[in-house]
């Protein structure tokens, strides 16, 4: 909407005298925009998530028998995949029982490993790659 | 001083200006050389974004595969993409999974070439 009145006004501008076209430039409005998107681009969202799904693992309570759960296939009445426990699995094994984090589910070790060498990696990109030229 | 824009016309944002960076030392010769390698080796950010797309039908994390990210490509296969939370995270993301990705294929590139080419890509480490 806005764009539109953009460039209606400025084809008047131009039409009535080239000199205000170089003070008054249709696209200097989306400056600000782009700003905004930059600074979202350059906003370490992915960082942010893995630590906030390593606090949240931290501070679930395996030991509820109906547990609150955020698993969509599990809300619709699914009541097995592949990942089903490994939450609480991860959690167990930040306890220290590894027999039950074990017969819970297996992998939980892995997902650790993944998620803090992924942590570490976009860390370490934190520096590289966000300041180039 | 190589132009990206006249090599590499298809970058857009972030990436275009860290190629030009990396472009600032090199002459037309080397930096056509080098696009051409780099293209090759360089993926596409709305590909990542259709593969991350498809972990609404349940094959997620193949965007992680893609990436170079095995581990955390298995987590999302097997946890259906940390129940969707992790594929939308990803949907938001994905630019700056490609533009990461990215980045590193041109400093393989470019140390590839410079093994090959002596005098290429010199004074980039600080970049």
């Amino acid at each position: 909407m806005y764009g539109y009145y953009a460039i209606k006004n400025w084809k008047v501008l131009k039409n009535r005298n080239e000199g205000t076209f170089r003070h008054w430039h249709p696209f200097r409005t989306s400056a600000s925009m782009k700003a905004i998107t930059n600074r979202l681009s350059q906003f370490p969202l992915e960082l942010i998530f893995w630590i906030g799904s390593i606090v949240a693992i931290l501070t679930i309570d395996p030991s509820v028998s109906n547990h609150f759960t955020l698993c969509p296939l599990e809300n619709l009445g699914f009541d097995w995949c592949p990942g089903c426990g490994l939450g609480r699995s991860m959690n167990l094994l930040a306890r220290g029982e590894f027999q039950a984090s074990w017969s819970m589910h297996p992998l939980a070790m892995l997902a650790y490993v993944v998620i803090f060498s992924r942590i570490w990696n976009l860390i370490k990109n934190l520096k590289t790659t966000h300041n180039y030229g | 001083m190589a132009n990206v824009l006249r090599h590499l016309p298809e970058l857009e944002g972030m990436e275009l200006g860290y190629i030009q960076g990396l472009m600032k030392n090199m002459d037309d010769d080397q930096a056509s050389l080098f696009a051409q390698v780099y293209r090759a080796r360089r993926k596409d950010s709305q590909m990542i974004l259709i593969l991350t797309l498809l972990g609404f039908f349940g094959f997620a994390g193949l965007h992680r595969f893609i990436l170079g990210q095995i581990g955390l490509g298995i987590l999302y296969i097997l946890t259906v993409g940390l129940c969707f939370i992790g594929t939308i995270v990803d949907l938001v993301n994905y630019k700056s999974l490609a533009y990461e990705y990215n980045v590193k294929m041109a400093h393989e590139t470019l140390a590839m070439l410079s093994s090959t080419m002596p005098g290429m890509g010199e004074d980039t480490s600080n970049s």
